[in-house]
This record gives structure tokens, C-alpha cells and sequence, in this order.
């Protein structure tokens, strides 16, 4: 089974950096990357493709990841999204837990282990 | 035409019981008639009898046969009953009587007469009666020749009751000097009175006291108090008090004696010229009360309020305060200084308006604040920028901006009206400038943290990222496998000083916890 994985994020060196780690993992999956949430949110209006998981950066310029999940709202699409950030903040985790469009919320770098994790909370089957 | 009864009546013994009957009523008549102040039913009962019977007697002997004659007696007791007569209360019974006993005379059938007389008497007693004259007088006066004896009756009753009313007047006199007496005497003042002779006329045993051991002198009426004041100062100095009363002047003054014991003495003289009520002086009553302890109080009462003028004027904190038009009346130091005001330019007399012109309150909503404060009634507490330089504020001597607190808050009376604002000022420039540092200083404090938190940070992840991917690639050779290790190690340590440095510089939300529960 192939994995489909959106990840919105404006750093593109973190978004490969994910991509190695699922295939070191070993798991069948297919990216699609956006540096700019503005263009994510067109593609998902668009397109009825669909994913199994959203990875979704805080910080962005222009639209930030909060931002961008208020837009998200009216277009509702049935998948998890897990927000990743690099920041310190307890207050992004206070309000991620709080969200209800999120799956859940994973500070940067990630691991083998919360990739698994995250495949874990979203149900889905993987072979590690 | 002729009968016994004026048969009778021509004889000499008739004749002269009837002129010394006659004779005292005139005298009664006369006796009545120069009482002032008299009143009452039985008097005017009693003084019309006698003269109805001396004018009926003059008739009687004019034309004693006419049988009209009655007529006239008859028109004045009807102008009496009708109550037309000077408004007199006057009894219809007296004078009815009387008509009736002078007919008896005039009318020829004498039983007749007699018949008739007995109905007026009983027709007038009873239906004058429950009208107050008393049936005793009524019986008295009908009986023919002893109409004088309620004369007497009468009289002597208006004497007796004269004489219970001057003996309660005189006690109640009597009590109400008592009283007057128990007054001056239970008083600590000295009170005395003395006539334009300077003589002593009366006073309280205090006074009596005190005179004689200063004088030697036992004071009685008509004793002279000035002649026994040996020093010629002090003899002087009351001779021309008392002149100046005695010509209808009211004289106070105060003295400060001191006595053995070296601790003030003051007394309060009080001088009132006595008058008569067609103004003339006949003398002077003088008062002197020891005044000591009011003196001991007004003392300290101006020496707390200096105390607290002084606490006023020297405090720290500006002071002004303000009547209901918002006129200033008050300014100490520390406001002028903290204003600008130069001290000699200072007027107490500067309105609230004037300083501080219609514009600059609006701005600041300062008529409101005192709006609120007069009408409301409430606190007010506020910081206020005042800048010297722009061209409205030329009143002062400053030139620089500065910042204050001000503290408005309402005076009341007994009434719990509000009378004043009182306003403290407190000049906050330096910490308002430490504030601004403070402030400025945070604001650059939280940039570097959310520099740390989120810019720094987001290379630091890719490096531990990327390191992470390459430490677990087996195609590395062990030389550079333990270089990586060491980046990768040194990125993580680079990372946790970076989450200690972000806890370190921010401010946890319970920070203020502590003083909010203190406060609460």
C-alpha cells in the first residue's frame, strides 16, 4: 500500500529531510510538497485527490500554518494533519492541542520514532 | 285712679329706702365704672342693674303714672339683647329682670303686674340659666330692694377673683425669679449689676465673693464699685467701661491673668447697658466668665492646623484644592513646583480654568473628572503628560515634559454635601521614563526570544535532521561515521542551550500569580 503525504512547509531542506526518513523506513509513499500554503490551498480546492496525511509547518511568510488551517476549514477534507514547527513556544502546542482540525503536534527534528508515532495516531498500516 | 301699692309707695319710709337704695347704686354704678380691665357676665350684669335703676328712678319721678315710660328701658335692653350694644356680652337676664321689676312699679293693677313680673322672671331665669349667669344672681336680682346686695355679691366676687389672680401673678413671679436666681447662682460666671451711679444694684454670690476678697468690702445694694478699687489703673481702666456701657454701648472684651501657679488665666467680660423702654439707660449688667479651657482648646486647635498647614505646605506630594466652581483655593509647594510656578508670581486666587485652560481639560477629560467627583461623589485616580513647551502652558516657568498622578477625590460636610475636591499630585516623570525603558527593553527581550524560538531554531532541526539521516547511513566510512556523531551530538547540544536560553527569558503566565491572590 502506498502512503499519500501532503506536506506544506516553506522550508524545503526540512520537507526532503522527511521524505529520507519514511524511505529509510522502508514505507511505500507518494509527496506532495508545498513551499507555499497559498498553493496548497488551491490544490486541495481543486483537486479531489486524497491523502492519507498532512504535514503542516507553523511559520511560513505570507500565511501561517494557523492561517492556513482557518482557510482550510470551508474546504474540510477527510485526512489527519499533523502540525510540525521548530519553535519553542508552548503556547503553539497549548493552542495545536485545542484545534479541532488537528491530529496532532510534533516539534522538529523529527525522529524514526515519531514518524512511526504519527503513522500510529493515523491509523495507518505500515511495514517498518 | 289710685291702689296700695303707690299708696304705699308715697310714704316716707318707701321714700327713704328707696333713696339710700338709690344713693348705692350710684356709688356701686360709679365704683364699676372706673374698674379698668374688668369683665365677665356678673360685672356688666351688675353694672347695668344699677343704672337701669337709677334711670328708671329719675323716670319714675318725672312721670311716674305714664304707662309708656317702661317703653324706653324696654328699646335698651332689646339694642342689649341683639347684641348691637359695643358688642357687650351682656345677659338678657339682668336687664329683663329689671325692666320687669320697674313696670311692676308703673302698672296700676299691682296683681296684674305681679303676675306678670313672675312670668318674665321664670320665662328670662330659665332660659338664660344654661347661658352662665347664675340662678342665685337671677333670684337675688328680682327681689325688689335687694338688688343692690348682688350689687355687693357681684363686686365682691370680681374682687375676689382679681385678688387669686395677682396672688398666682405674684407666685409665678415669685418662681420665675427664683429661677432667674438659681440660674445667676449655679453658673461659674460672675454676674452683677450696677445702676448709672455705679452702684451695686444686684448680683450672684460669686461675684459678692469674689468683691470682697479683692476689696474687703461686703457688697450690698447701693454700694459703690468703683470707689473701692484701690489700684488707680484698674479703677480707670472699669470707669471708663462701665461709662462707655452706661451711654448704650455693648462692651467685650478679654483678660489674661496669671496666677500663683504661673498658668494662664483668661476671663471674658461681657458688658450690656440696661434700658428702659423708651431707651434711657438706667444701668448695666456685666458678665465674666472664666474662659480658660476654650482658650487651652482654640490654642491647640491653631497649633494642629499649623501643624497641619506646615504638613500641607512641606509634603512631598503636590496638594490643591478646589471649590464646587472648580476655583482653586489652595496650592502648596510642591504642586507649584511641580507645575512651574514661580513663588513669588504663586496666587492662591489662580482658578482651576485659568491654569489649566478649557481646551486642555476637555483633552484631558479633566471637567469630567471633576464632574464626577462633585456630582457623583467619587474617587478619581489618573496619569496626566503635561508638555511645558507647547504655547498654552507659557504659565509656567518649566520647559520640559513630565508626567503625574493625580489623586481627586470629594469633601463632604456634616450633610454629606460635597463641598471641595482635594487633589494630590504626584510627579512620575522618572518612573514613567524607567517605565518606557522597561517597556522598550521587554519588547526587545521578546524579539531575541522569538529570534531563538523560531528563527534560530528552524536551521538547528535541519542540521540534527540531516545529521540524524546521515549517522544512519551505513555507506560511511567509521573515520567520518564518528565525525558525524560528534555533529550531530554538538547540534544537540547547541539545541538544549537554546530551549534553556528561550525558558530562561520568558515569562512563565503564572508570574503575577502571587500578587494576584495578595490582592484579591
Amino acid at each position: 500500500m502506498t502512503i499519500r503525504i501532503i506536506q506544506v512547509d516553506d522550508d524545503y531542506i526540512n520537507n526532503i529531510a522527511n521524505e529520507r526518513l519514511i524511505k529509510k523506513l522502508g514505507i511505500s509513499f507518494e509527496s506532495v510538497n508545498f513551499l507555499d500554503p497559498s498553493e496548497a490551498l488551491e490544490f486541495l480546492s481543486k483537486d479531489e485527490q486524497k491523502f492519507d496525511l498532512m504535514l503542516l509547518d507553523i511559520n511560513m511568510p505570507r500565511l501561517n500554518g494557523w492561517e492556513f488551517l482557518d482557510k482550510y476549514k470551508s474546504i474540510a477534507g477527510k485526512f489527519p494533519i499533523f502540525m510540525l514547527t521548530s519553535s519553542l513556544d508552548p503556547a503553539d502546542q497549548r493552542k495545536a492541542l485545542e484545534h479541532p482540525l488537528l491530529t496532532g503536534f510534533f516539534v522538529k527534528p523529527l525522529t524514526k520514532e515519531i514518524m512511526l508515532e504519527i503513522f500510529d495516531i493515523a491509523k495507518l498500516t505500515v511495514l517498518a | 285712679m289710685s291702689s296700695d301699692f303707690f299708696t304705699f309707695s308715697e310714704t316716707p319710709f318707701f321714700k327713704s329706702v328707696s333713696k339710700s337704695l338709690i344713693l348705692v347704686e350710684v356709688m356701686v354704678f360709679l365704683f364699676m365704672l372706673f374698674q379698668t380691665g374688668a369683665e365677665g357676665n356678673l360685672f356688666y350684669l351688675a353694672l347695668l342693674q344699677s343704672s337701669l335703676h337709677v334711670f328708671v328712678y329719675f323716670l319714675s319721678r318725672v312721670s311716674r303714672r305714664n304707662l309708656y315710660v317702661w317703653l324706653i328701658p324696654a328699646l335698651f335692653a332689646l339694642m342689649m339683647y341683639s347684641n348691637s350694644f359695643g358688642g357687650l356680652k351682656v345677659t338678657f337676664a339682668g336687664y329683663t329682670i329689671s325692666l320687669v321689676f320697674y313696670s311692676f312699679f308703673l302698672i296700676r293693677n299691682k296683681w296684674q303686674s305681679f303676675f306678670y313680673m313672675i312670668c318674665f322672671i321664670l320665662l328670662s331665669g330659665f332660659s338664660e340659666y344654661k347661658k352662665g349667669v347664675e340662678f342665685e344672681t337671677i333670684l337675688m336680682l328680682v327681689i325688689p330692694g335687694i338688688g343692690f346686695t348682688a350689687l355687693f355679691y357681684s363686686a365682691l366676687r370680681f374682687l375676689q377673683k382679681a385678688h387669686i389672680e395677682l396672688t398666682v401673678r405674684n407666685r409665678e413671679l415669685e418662681q420665675s425669679q427664683l429661677n432667674l436666681k438659681t440660674l445667676i447662682e449655679n453658673t461659674n460666671a460672675l454676674i452683677w449689676a450696677i445702676d448709672t451711679k455705679y452702684k451695686f444694684l444686684n448680683g450672684n454670690t460669686a461675684f459678692s465673693i469674689t468683691f470682697q476678697h479683692k476689696t474687703g468690702v461686703l457688697l450690698k445694694p447701693g454700694v459703690n464699685v468703683l470707689e473701692h478699687i484701690s489700684s488707680e489703673k484698674e479703677y480707670d481702666f472699669w470707669k471708663t467701661l462701665y461709662d462707655k456701657v452706661l451711654i448704650g454701648e455693648q462692651v467685650v472684651f478679654e483678660e489674661q491673668l496669671v496666677d500663683k501657679g504661673e498658668s494662664s488665666v483668661f476671663w471674658e467680660y461681657t458688658l450690656n447697658p440696661m434700658k428702659l423702654p423708651n431707651g434711657n439707660v438706667y444701668g448695666a449688667t456685666i458678665m465674666a466668665k472664666d474662659i480658660s479651657k476654650k482658650k487651652i482648646f482654640e490654642r491647640r486647635r491653631q497649633e494642629n492646623e499649623a501643624l497641619l498647614n506646615g504638613v500641607l505646605t512641606n509634603m512631598p506630594i503636590g496638594f490643591q484644592l478646589f471649590d464646587e466652581l472648580g476655583n482653586m483655593i489652595l496650592m502648596n509647594e510642591s504642586m507649584k513646583d511641580i507645575l512651574g510656578i514661580k513663588k513669588p508670581e504663586a496666587q492662591t486666587d489662580v482658578t482651576f480654568l485659568n491654569v489649566f485652560h478649557d481646551a486642555f481639560m476637555v483633552l484631558n477629560g479633566l471637567d469630567i473628572l471633576f464632574k464626577d467627583v462633585y456630582l457623583k461623589g467619587l474617587n478619581k485616580n489618573l496619569e496626566m503628560e503635561l508638555d511645558f513647551n507647547v504655547p498654552e502652558n507659557t504659565w509656567s516657568t518649566s520647559r520640559r515634559k513630565i508626567f503625574f498622578e493625580l489623586n481627586v477625590f470629594p469633601l463632604y460636610d456634616e450633610n454629606h454635601r460635597v463641598i471641595a475636591a482635594v487633589c494630590l499630585s504626584n510627579e512620575i516623570t522618572k518612573r514613567k521614563a524607567t517605565e518606557k525603558l522597561m517597556l522598550d527593553q521587554n519588547k526587545r527581550l521578546e524579539e531575541y526570544a522569538f529570534t531563538i524560538s523560531h528563527i534560530l531554531r528552524r536551521p538547528i532541526a535541519n542540521i540534527i535532521s540531516l545529521s540524524s539521516l546521515i549517522k544512519s547511513d551505513d555507506m560511511l566510512n567509521p573515520e567520518d561515521a564518528q565525525l558525524v556523531e560528534f555533529l550531530n551530538e554538538s547540534t544537540h547540544q547547541l539545541d538544549q542551550i537554546l530551549k534553556e536560553l528561550n525558558q530562561n527569558i520568558t515569562i512563565k503566565p503564572d508570574y503575577f500569580n502571587d500578587y494576584k491572590n495578595h490582592s484579591s
